[in-house]
Order: structure tokens, then C-alpha cells, then sequence
């Protein structure tokens, strides 16, 4: 037998459905594998950064006298600050010899100063980085004079700079006399350039299938039963809905119908009331009557237990049903009950 | 021997669907045929995923309708892209229930399985945003 063929139908489409022709689905096969579909691809790799800041250069080229006493002397740098294509590293305050940087990060700073010393130079030269008006070093170097020329000093440092603090470089010696000839100052902004932005997301794998149909819960615990008949007489048994009951042919009783509610207690109750009415029914007295049948139906009977009387509504009020005594005896007044008919023999 | 053929309706979510079935009797003959009619969507386990009822043929553009133009034993269901957009990708079962004007005696008018096949919901892959129509 041929494979089935399959005809698709999509929006847009029209279908020709030809009794008989035309099949049904075949049974439903067995459910895939739980397999969840491969993660995305990663995105691609988001764009370089931007190139960091280039050296920020300043050079001292007019002589420093330094003298035996006084604090360091502060070195006021040129103006012509070499700053390449990118933004420059430093801002120089107009004296020209407070700056900071312009950006809080890490920095690599050199410093090179030329004593002019010489013959008979002693002690020591120093070059230093200061924090503003400290005549204290965050950073220095010192060697001894060089008596046979220039004394070189350089120091080099990677430090992590705030832009908030100014900064000043200062040259000194341990208490002679000597000119700085020139300083050299350089300082580059380390690290990478800020990250490019992320690549987008790879796109999500497939759903996989869904999963089978869990098993079936527990039985639940019985209930507890009704305490009282009153737990079966609510107000939507019976009553308020005729449809779960009818009247009998006859005398009108109240009974149930076969697709009424299982209302049993109601009916029961209903129905002994209803005969209630058709019963001679037996009283104390008037008083007891009205009391407890404040209205009657016409027919009704009712008995006086105080004259030992019959009584018949007529619908508007009680009559006296005969009573008929016969007997050899004088009948005696007051001694019977309204209505008898007194037959002496 | 007879090609065996099953039927497969196509739905992409978030589309505007809307297909037209052609009832005919083996000769060829349009089918006439009358409301109510109904086709069902389920799954494997019996929950309904959609529905393409007649009544709903006065508010096709808010509801999944089916709509039978009697004389011509034509069928039309559709269903706004608000109705197809949440429903889940898969494979379900469906049939289409109908009535036929010309019920084969006893009966003057026959309530009978048009079709049934397998109801595939493809997922969207494109994502557009269009003004509801």
C-alpha cells in the first residue's frame, strides 16, 4: 500500500473536500523524545574600544637656582604641552606648575631632571612629585651630586591618580647650591580603552515537546456526612425551585418528582404539614386554636378539648358538628357540648 | 488502489489566517450545507487550543469564526492575528463538523464529520508590529 500523501492547507488557501476521497488523520503517534532545542549561536564580538589618551609631555627649559635653604623649589613647566591626536592626559593650571589629570585612572609617570653640579659638587639632588602645597614627596629620587658633570636624576612610577588632586614637581638638593638645567616630565594614561558593547543575543533554540501527562492524583478523603436533617433543608431544595416537585390528582399533597432534587426531609416535612389540614385536629380550647391556626382552610375540622366539641370551618366561621345522644336519662342542663341533639328514650 | 490523503491545516502565529474549504459529494457536486458548523482544535490529551465556530461568524475580526455559505458548500475559517498570536507551536488534531441540507434518509438534514486532519501552529520567526485592524 502507497505512503500517505499529505495535503497542506494555509491561510489564503481553498480546499476541496470530497466525501469520501478525502481522509482522516491516522492514530496519534508516539510522543518525541524530550529533547531541548541547541543553544544560539554567541554573538559577535562587539566593536573595539576607544584608543586611550597619549602621552601628556611638558618640559622645564629655563634654569631653576636652587639654593642651600627654602623649601623645594617648584618647577614651572613650558606651556607647549605635546599632546598628539588624543585628548591630553593633563590640565595645567596657568602658573604652570599645578596640574592634575583629567580623568581619575591610572597613570604611568616619568621624571627626569638635570643638576648642572659639576666640579666640587657635594651632596645630594632630588627630584620629587608633590600632592599641592606639601613640601613632603608622594614620589622622589635622589643621588649624589655628580662632581665631574651633570647629575642626572629620573624616577619612573604607575600610580593611580585622582583628578580632584593637584600635583606639583619640585627640585631640590640636601643643602647646596645648584641649577636645574632642565626637567622632562611625561605621563601616559594606562589600560585598555573603555569595552565596546556587547553583541546581541544568539537566537533561542527550539521549544522542545511537551512532556506527558502527569499521573493521576489521589483519591480524596470522604466526607464527613451531614450532622442534622436541618444541613438538607437549604432554601434551594425544593420549595424555591417547583421544578423538583408536583401535587397529587386528588387532594393536592405535596410529593416529590422523580427529577427533583433527593430532598427526602423536605417532602416528609412538607407532606405532614399538608396533612396536618386534613385531620381533625385537637386543641386546648378557642384560644389554643387561634393560636396555633390562625387561619383556616374551609372543611377543616377541629376538636375542643374544654366542651368535648366538633367544630367545621365553613370559610368564614366555626360551626358545630351534631352530636347525637340518646338516652333513658333526663338530660341535664349545661352537661353537653354545643350542637347535641339529645334523644331521651 | 485508492491514494489515501491527510489533511493538514497550517497556521503561523501572529498571522491573520484565513482558508476556505469546498464541500463537495464525490461527483463534484457542491454540498449544500448550513449552520451550525464547528471545527475544533486540540491536543493529543483532549484540551481544545481554538475554535472556528459559526456562531462567531458576525465578529470575525475579533474572534476565530467559521463561516458557511450554504448554497455553495463553501467554508471559510479565519482567525484575527489577536486570536493566533498566543497560541502555543505544535501539532493538534482537528475536525470540522457541518450540516448537510441533502441528509441522507432518515435523516432531512445530517450533522457530519466534514474533515479531520492534523492542525499544525508554526512558530513566528519574523517580528513585526502592525496597527489592529
Amino acid at each position: 500500500m502507497s505512503a500517505p500523501s499529505t495535503v497542506r492547507l494555509r491561510t489564503g488557501g481553498v480546499l476541496q473536500v470530497r466525501t469520501g476521497v478525502l481522509k482522516g488523520a491516522g492514530p496519534i503517534g508516539p510522543t518525541g523524545p524530550s529533547v531541548t532545542g541547541p543553544t544560539g549561536p554567541i554573538g559577535p564580538t562587539g566593536p573595539a574600544g576607544s584608543v586611550g589618551d597619549a602621552t601628556g609631555q611638558a618640559l622645564l627649559t629655563t634654569s631653576l637656582a636652587i639654593t642651600a635653604a627654602g623649601s623645594p623649589a617648584v618647577c614651572t613647566f613650558d606651556t607647549n604641552v605635546a599632546t598628539g591626536t588624543s585628548p591630553n592626559p593633563l590640565n595645567w593650571a596657568t602658573n604652570h606648575f599645578d596640574f592634575n589629570v583629567t580623568q581619575t585612572g591610572a597613570y604611568a609617570l616619568a621624571v627626569q631632571a638635570t643638576f648642572a653640579s659639576g666640579t666640587g659638587a657635594t651632596g645630594r639632588r632630588r627630584i620629587g612629585l608633590y600632592q599641592g602645597t606639601s613640601t613632603t614627596p608622594t614620589f622622589f629620587a635622589d643621588i649624589p651630586a655628580n662632581p665631574n658633570g651633570p647629575t642626572v636624576v629620573s624616577f619612573a612610577v604607575n600610580t593611580h591618580a585622582d583628578a580632584a588632586t593637584l600635583w606639583r614637581v619640585r627640585a631640590s638638593t640636601d643643602g647646596s647650591n645648584d641649577t636645574v638645567t632642565g626637567v622632562q616630565f611625561n605621563l601616559a594614561r594606562l589600560g585598555i580603552g573603555t569595552a565596546g558593547p556587547t553583541g546581541p543575543t544568539g537566537a533561542t533554540g527550539g521549544a522542545g515537546p511537551t512532556g506527558p501527562t502527569g499521573p493521576v492524583g489521589a483519591t480524596g478523603s470522604a466526607g464527613g456526612g451531614y450532622a442534622t436533617y436541618n444541613a438538607l433543608m437549604t432554601s434551594g431544595t425544593s420549595d424555591t425551585n417547583p421544578a423538583d416537585g408536583t401535587t397529587t390528582a386528588d387532594q393536592g399533597a405535596p410529593v416529590p418528582l422523580g427529577t427533583g432534587k433527593p430532598s427526602t426531609v423536605y417532602w416528609l416535612t412538607a407532606l405532614a404539614q399538608w396533612v396536618e389540614r386534613r385531620i381533625v385536629a385537637r386543641f386546648t380550647d378557642t384560644a389554643d386554636r387561634s393560636s396555633k391556626r390562625s387561619s383556616r382552610g374551609e372543611g377543616e375540622l377541629t376538636w375542643l378539648n374544654n366542651t368535648n366539641s366538633l367544630w367545621v370551618y365553613d370559610g368564614a366561621t366555626d360551626q358545630a358538628v351534631a352530636q347525637l345522644v340518646v338516652s333513658t336519662a333526663t338530660p341535664g342542663a349545661g352537661t353537653y357540648p354545643p350542637g347535641t341533639i339529645y334523644v331521651q328514650v | 488502489m485508492s491514494q489515501v490523503e491527510e489533511l493538514e491545516i497550517e497556521l503561523v502565529q501572529g498571522e491573520d489566517f484565513s482558508a476556505q474549504i469546498y464541500w463537495t459529494d464525490e461527483d463534484g457536486n457542491a454540498m449544500p450545507c448550513t449552520t451550525p458548523g464547528r471545527l475544533e482544535v486540540r491536543d493529543m490529551y483532549g484540551a481544545m487550543l481554538l475554535q472556528f465556530a459559526s456562531e462567531n461568524a458576525g465578529s470575525v475580526a475579533t474572534k476565530a469564526a467559521l463561516v458557511i455559505t450554504g448554497s455553495d458548500g463553501i467554508m471559510q475559517i479565519s482567525a484575527p492575528r489577536s486570536v493566533t498570536t498566543p497560541l502555543v507551536p505544535g501539532r493538534y488534531l482537528f475536525d470540522l463538523f457541518a450540516v448537510a441540507n441533502n441528509g441522507v434518509s432518515p435523516f432531512t438534514t445530517q450533522e457530519v464529520q466534514v474533515c479531520s486532519g492534523w492542525f499544525i501552529v508554526s512558530t513566528r520567526v519574523t517580528k513585526m508590529e502592525v496597527a489592529p485592524v
